[in-house]
C-alpha cells in the first residue's frame, strides 16, 4: 500500500510538472519565435554598374575596396505636405556598406528624395565631433581641410595610351567635394512598406570629360578651385546617370 | 513503469532548465572589457580638447600599476643580453623618444638597419607597427627589440627568467597583473601601457587649435601650403587626426625616395618583405609629424639631416618606381601637364613658411 500510495503521488507530481512544463515550453518558444520575427522594413540598396570603358572607349578599373560616396537627407513626403527624414547620412562603400533599412511611417507617402553629398550644415562640421562609429568620423578619412568632406572617393587606373589599346595602368583619384557639389535627387519611385529601392550608380558616367589626346586632369580631380568646373561637370554626369528602381516582394 | 516515468520526468526537468538557461543567457550582457586585475587602479586618460578620446584596449586595460611596471622595464637595461642598453637607449625622451643617431646601436655595438621611430601618442596609431609594419600591435612591437640580434639580443625566456629572479619585478607584476609568474605577454603588455602614456598635446599648433594663441603670418601661410595641394602634405599627414598627423586612410606609402625600375631593386623592401605583395615593396609606415624639431634625421633610413632637406626633396618631386604612392604619381603627372615638371614649385619663401608651420607641431614640454 505505501508503495502504491507513493507511486500515485509521484505520478500526480509528474503530471503536474508535465503540464506546467508543456505550458512553459510553449510560452518560451512563442517568446523566442516572436522576438526573432523581423519587422517589415523598407530597404534602400545601392549597386554599381560599369562597362570598364569610358564613352570615349578608354579602359579603366576602379578599386572597389576604396570607393566611398556620401548620400544624405533621405526623405519621404506625405500627402499632408510634411517631410519625414528616414536617414540623415549614408556612406556607400561598395561591398561593406551598400544598404540601409527603415520603417515606413504611417500615412500616405507621395514622394521620395535624397541627396548626393552633404548639405552645408553637415559639411561644415568637423570629424572630431563625431564618434568613431559615425560615417562622418575621423576614422572614415573622408575629411580634407581643403574641401571639407569629400563626397566621393574614387581610386582608379586608366589607359593613357594614344591608341586607347593598353591596359589601364595610370593611377588617378577622383575626390569630389565642396558645398557647390551638393545635389538633391528627386526620385520618381516611391517606396512602400517592405519594398526595396535599388539605386544604381553608373561609374562610366564619371568619365564624361574623356577626350583625345589623353589628359590626366580630366580624370584626376580633387575639387580644387582650379578644378571645380570640371568637378561640377563630372558630378552632374554622375548624378544624372543614377537609376532608381523599386522592387517589391510578391 | 516507475523508472520510465521518472526518466521522462527527469528529461522534462532538464529540458526546462536548458531552455531557461538559454533564455537567460541570451539576455546576459557581455563581461565588461574594462575590467582589470584585482587591486589595480584603472588609468584615466586625460581629456584633451583637440584630440579624440584615447581608444581603449579591452585586451590590455591600462592601470597605474601596469604603467609603472612598463616604465621601469622601458628604462631598465636588464632586458638586453649584456645589460648595457634599454628601450630608452634608442628612444630618448629629449628626442621625442627617437634617436638622433641615423642608425640605432644594439648590444656589441651592432648597427640597426633603420632610424629609430619617435614614440608619441601611440594609442592613436593603428594597424601595423615598425617602419616595415611587421607587427600588428604595440605590445607585439614592444617584444621584438628584446630578441632582435641587432638590438637587445636577449632570448625572451631568459628575459622572463631574469625578471622572475628579481623580487621587485615579481612584486610589480603581482600588483599590475595579479600574478607572480612573469611571461612575455605580461611584460610586453606593461611596456605597451607605458608607451601609450607618452602623450604630447602642448605644441604651438595644439595651443592654436585650442584658441590659446595665434600662429604667425608665416606659420599660417605654411599651414595653408600644408593642407592644400600647394604642398600636398595632407594626403599622408592629415591634420584631421591631430594626435598623430597621419591620414586615417593611408598608413603606409612609398614616398618616392628612390628611382627603381623593378621592385627587387629597392635596397629595403619595407612592408613588402612581410606581406610578400609586390605592390608593398618600398612602402614604409607614414611617421607622425609631431615633434619634428626633436626627431632629426628624417625618413626610415635617416637620409635627410634637416627639415630643409625634407622640404627640398618633396619640392623637387618624387622619384619614379613601380610602387610610388599613386596619389604622388598622379599629382606629379598633373604638374607635368600644367607646369612641365614633377616638382611642387614652391618658392624659397613658401618653403620657409612650410618649415615654420611644421615646427609648430613640436611640443617642448614633452621632451623635458
Amino acid at each position: 500500500m505505501p508503495f502504491l500510495y507513493h507511486s500515485k503521488t509521484i505520478l500526480s507530481i509528474y503530471r503536474y510538472f508535465y503540464t506546467v512544463n508543456k505550458a512553459l515550453l510553449i510560452i518560451i518558444f512563442s517568446f523566442l519565435i516572436f522576438s526573432c520575427k523581423k519587422e517589415e522594413v523598407t530597404t534602400v540598396r545601392f549597386s554599381i554598374k560599369s562597362t570598364g570603358l569610358t564613352t570615349n572607349g578608354r579602359s579603366y578599373t576602379i578599386d572597389d575596396s576604396r570607393t566611398k560616396i556620401f548620400f544624405s537627407n533621405f526623405k519621404l513626403f506625405t500627402s499632408n505636405g510634411s517631410e519625414i527624414l528616414v536617414k540623415d547620412v549614408f556612406l556607400y562603400k561598395t561591398s561593406k556598406n551598400n544598404f540601409f533599412t527603415f520603417n515606413m511611417p504611417d500615412g500616405e507617402i507621395t514622394g521620395f528624395k535624397f541627396s548626393y553629398g552633404l548639405d552645408r550644415a553637415v559639411n561644415n562640421t568637423v570629424p572630431m565631433s563625431y564618434s568613431s562609429s559615425s560615417p562622418l568620423s575621423v576614422e572614415e578619412g573622408m575629411y580634407w581641410d581643403m574641401i571639407k568632406y569629400r563626397f566621393s572617393v574614387i581610386e582608379a587606373n586608366i589607359d593613357n595610351s594614344p591608341g586607347k589599346n593598353q591596359p589601364p595602368n595610370s593611377p588617378f583619384s577622383m575626390h569630389l567635394g565642396s558645398d557647390t557639389l551638393y545635389t538633391v535627387i528627386n526620385s520618381s519611385v516611391i517606396p512602400f512598406n517592405g519594398s526595396t529601392v535599388n539605386i544604381e550608380l553608373d561609374m562610366d558616367k564619371l568619365f564624361v570629360l574623356d577626350s583625345d589626346p589623353f589628359q590626366i586632369i580630366n580624370f584626376s580631380n580633387h575639387s580644387e578651385p582650379s578644378e571645380i568646373d570640371r568637378a561640377v561637370a563630372i558630378k552632374n554626369s554622375f548624378v544624372n546617370g543614377i537609376n532608381i528602381r523599386l522592387w517589391a516582394p510578391d | 513503469m516507475g523508472t520510465r516515468l521518472n526518466r521522462k520526468f527527469f528529461i522534462s526537468i532538464c529540458m526546462l532548465i536548458m531552455m531557461s538557461s538559454l533564455f537567460f543567457n541570451a539576455c546576459k550582457k557581455d563581461a565588461d572589457p574594462s575590467e582589470t586585475a584585482p587591486n589595480t587602479t584603472p588609468y584615466s586618460a586625460p581629456s584633451i580638447e583637440n584630440f579624440r578620446p584615447m581608444p581603449l584596449d579591452a585586451i590590455n586595460p591600462m592601470t597605474l600599476e601596469g604603467i609603472a611596471l612598463g616604465k621601469k622595464l622601458f628604462f631598465d637595461p636588464i632586458l638586453s643580453r649584456d645589460s648595457t642598453i634599454s628601450c630608452a637607449s634608442c628612444h630618448k625622451q629629449e628626442n621625442s623618444f627617437s634617436d638622433p643617431r641615423p642608425r640605432s646601436r644594439g648590444v656589441d655595438d651592432m648597427v640597426g638597419p633603420r632610424h629609430s621611430m619617435a614614440l608619441v601618442n601611440l594609442a592613436w596609431q593603428k594597424d601595423r607597427f615598425f617602419w616595415d609594419g611587421r607587427v600588428n600591435s604595440l605590445r607585439e612591437q614592444a617584444g621584438k627589440p628584446i630578441e632582435d640580434v641587432l638590438e637587445m639580443h636577449l632570448p625572451i625566456a631568459e628575459a622572463e627568467l631574469r625578471l622572475q629572479r628579481h623580487p621587485e619585478y615579481v612584486d610589480m607584476f603581482w600588483k599590475a597583473f595579479g600574478t607572480k609568474t612573469i611571461t612575455k605577454d605580461l611584460l610586453t603588455k606593461a611596456i605597451e601601457q607605458f608607451e601609450k602614456t607618452l602623450l604630447s598635446y602642448n605644441s604651438k599648433f595644439d595651443k592654436y587649435t585650442r584658441g590659446e594663441l595665434s600662429l604667425s603670418e608665416s606659420e599660417l601661410r605654411g599651414l595653408d601650403i600644408f593642407k592644400t595641394e600647394k604642398g600636398d602634405c595632407f594626403h599622408c599627414h592629415s591634420s584631421t587626426a591631430p594626435e598623430v598627423f597621419i591620414s586615417p586612410d593611408r598608413t603606409f606609402a612609398n614616398n618616392g625616395l628612390d628611382t627603381v625600375f623593378s621592385v627587387l631593386e629597392f635596397v629595403d623592401f619595407g612592408l613588402g618583405k612581410f606581406t610578400s605583395n609586390t605592390s608593398d615593396y618600398g612602402r614604409f609606415k607614414i611617421p607622425t609629424l609631431r615633434n619634428l624639431a626633436f626627431t632629426a634625421p628624417y625618413m626610415h633610413d635617416a637620409r635627410f639631416a634637416t627639415l630643409e632637406d625634407v622640404i627640398d626633396f618633396y619640392n623637387d618631386g618624387p622619384k619614379g618606381s613601380p610602387t610610388l604612392e599613386p596619389i604622388m604619381r598622379e599629382k606629379a603627372n598633373k604638374r607635368l601637364e600644367t607646369l612641365g615638371h614633377w616638382g611642387l614649385d614652391l618658392s624659397s619663401e613658401q618653403k620657409t613658411d612650410l618649415k615654420a608651420f611644421l615646427l609648430t607641431l613640436s611640443d617642448s614640454s614633452f621632451v623635458q
